[in-house]
């Protein structure tokens, strides 16, 4: 028994003196209890939505007045020609209030349904407020609804983009920066420094293959949505998903050359990579949980996450065909985030 | 004689803690210098900051003439100059011999063409046209420093640092090492550095220094140092060096 406590005691030294075990058993844990308290919400707060009054009466302006009251949603006003335009940006749901509202006619709600979940829960929490309005149960409908994008509500659609998101992070930050950092672990990077290649070219040909693999795989991930699952692809997207998928690689690559360059051993690299890059890529991009039901900080705190801009590019280019002029803004940031990411590596690389 | 290698007044420092104090020496072109020490006595610190893998906090060393500190603005002829073989041997064990040679040709710019010249000649030298072809994983440790070497050659350095070299050999690999660096020095004119903490094995070298707590305590050559000290061998007069000090 003596020696069981023995054991046992040096066993909780252990823990306590190793900081990664510490880290890995009570810090991961407990932000992921808090995270997860937040992202994990079903219910709408703070939506987005448009209100589009063409009947411009005491009536509707009741109903506008009603939908905006509630916490769920934040409402702007548009005009008639700025429906499919507002269903581009950030805005989820337009309720179109039609001329002849009052005698009768029916108030129609458009849905941008490339996240099937978030366009029904919108579209039932505002049946409930228009039922309200004309004080009848839930149950009759005083509404039509078009869900825009993706009207067979195939959640697969969301799914596929966000996957292709989470595998190219998992090549091109995990794999990339432990494979970057075995050279360390095994010193044969004492070696690569001893020659006249430059660091910089050193480092850029460990990861350049993953360029190709990350490729290969986003070709074969699609090739296999649209064989099992009828994943609707046009051709006219292959450039811009070339265009938007290149910046992100080279963005992940980034992230995992910076690690590299900063852990040195095989677990430390994954550590980081596992909660630096792959935990918030499956919290923080938008295909799991919906961003919109966060907290603003948590929201924000997603912004820093490459996998986010990709993700919404990505739902532009191939869900709602918006092609490369969609997506640019989502380039722009993460060729901002890229060139930051390798300013500091190449900073470190070189004082190596 | 040429001096190829000189170090001066070198001091490393790990935050408070110095490593190596106040080190210095020469060595002289085609001779092979043995630094001798036990584990922690700052050997490997040394010649890492010689060949560049570690910054010094003071102090100054000239490679055959260039500073080594501005050697990082004149690359080219400061390292093509040496070759390092590490402790561990620091080979792809995932690849085969001749790939790991042809990526250390690659490394120094000796071109395809050129580089299977060289590998052939290597073949020869070393005995290696048995395990050419097998990965490196795949050898024995005896082996595994014969590749090791031959990498570190393959672009024919005048400087050759060597850390360590026959810690996991058997005792015919470590004979067969050391008679290749004495025939390389002797004919080829190569200058080696070399660790050890194996005292048997200095004797082969024409320069000793021998370190202990990050300071030279004494150099010369082997039998200058056993004389000196009245021993019949380096372990002798290494244990009665360690005792003065004391």
């Amino acid at each position: 028994m003596f020696s069981f406590f023995v054991l046992l005691k040096k066993e909780i030294k252990l823990i306590r003196r190793d900081s990664k075990a510490f880290l890995l058993l009570f810090v991961l844990s407990i932000s992921l209890v808090i995270i997860f308290g937040y992202v994990l919400r079903s219910d709408l707060h703070d939506l987005k939505i448009a209100i589009c009054d063409e009947n411009n009466s005491l009536h509707s302006q009741r109903l506008s007045a009603k939908i905006g009251a509630s916490k769920l949603f934040r409402v702007i006003n548009i005009g008639p020609s700025q429906i499919e335009a507002s269903l581009q940006t950030d805005v989820k749901a337009v309720v179109v209030i039609p001329p002849d509202f009052t005698s009768g006619n029916k108030v129609q709600i458009i849905c941008d349904a490339t996240d099937p979940n978030l366009a029904t829960t919108a579209s039932s929490y505002l049946n409930k407020i228009i039922s309200e309005y004309y004080n009848s149960s839930e149950n009759e409908e005083h509404y039509t609804s078009k869900m825009l994008y993706n009207p067979t509500l195939n959640a697969g659609l969301l799914n596929i983009p966000g996957v292709i998101s989470l595998i190219i992070m998992l090549i091109c930050v995990m794999t990339s920066s432990v494979q970057s950092v075995k050279e360390k672990e095994f010193h044969t990077i004492e070696t690569l420094k001893l020659t006249n290649v430059p660091k910089l070219i050193i480092y850029s040909s460990k990861l350049l293959p993953y360029f190709f693999i990350s490729f290969i795989q986003i070709t074969a991930t699609l090739a296999i949505s649209i064989i099992l699952w009828g994943f609707p692809f046009s051709p006219e997207n292959i450039l811009p998903l070339i265009i938007l998928s290149s910046i992100y690689i080279i963005t992940c690559l980034s992230v995992g050359l910076l690690i590299s360059v900063f852990t040195q051993n095989q677990f430390d690299a994954q550590l980081v990579s596992l909660m630096a890059m792959i935990i918030p890529t499956a919290l923080f991009t938008g295909f799991i949980f919906p961003l919109e039901n966060m907290p603003l900080p948590l929201q924000y705190l997603s912004t820093i996450v490459p996998s986010r801009w990709y993700y919404s590019g990505l739902l532009d280019i191939l869900v709602r065909g918006g092609g490369i002029q969609s997506a640019w803004k989502y380039i722009f940031i993460m060729m901002l985030m890229s060139a930051l990411l390798n300013l500091i590596s190449i900073k470190k690389i070189k004082s190596l | 004689m040429n001096k190829i290698i000189i170090v001066d007044d070198l001091v490393k420092e790990y935050g408070s803690k110095t490593v190596v104090r106040n080190i210095s020496f020469n060595i002289t072109s085609g001779s092979i210098y043995g630094l001798l020490g036990a584990n922690g006595a700052g050997k490997t610190t040394v010649i890492k900051m010689i060949i560049g893998l570690v910054q010094p906090t003071s102090g100054s060393i000239y490679i055959d003439g260039i500073n080594a500190k501005l050697g990082k603005n004149n690359g080219t002829d400061f390292k093509s100059k040496i070759g390092y073989m590490g402790q561990q041997f620091n080979l792809y064990n995932q690849l085969t011999v001749r790939q790991n040679l042809m990526l250390h040709a690659g490394c120094h710019y000796i071109g395809r063409r050129n580089g299977n010249i060289r590998i052939e000649e290597l073949i020869t030298d070393f005995q290696l046209s048995d395990i050419i072809d097998v990965s490196t994983a795949k050898l024995s440790a005896g082996q595994q420093q014969k590749i090791a070497f031959a990498c570190s050659i393959i672009h024919r350095p005048k400087i050759v640092v060597v850390d360590e070299p026959t810690n996991q050999s058997d005792q015919n690999s470590k004979r067969i090492f050391w008679e290749q660096i004495t025939s390389l020095s002797k004919q080829s004119g190569i200058t080696f550095l070399v660790t050890t903490h194996n005292l048997f094995e200095a004797e082969y070298c024409n320069y000793i220094s021998i370190m202990d707590g990050g300071i030279i305590k004494e150099a010369g050559t082997p039998s200058g140092i056993k004389s000196k000290y009245n021993a019949d061998s380096l372990t002798e007069a290494f244990r009665r060096i360690v005792k003065n000090n004391k």
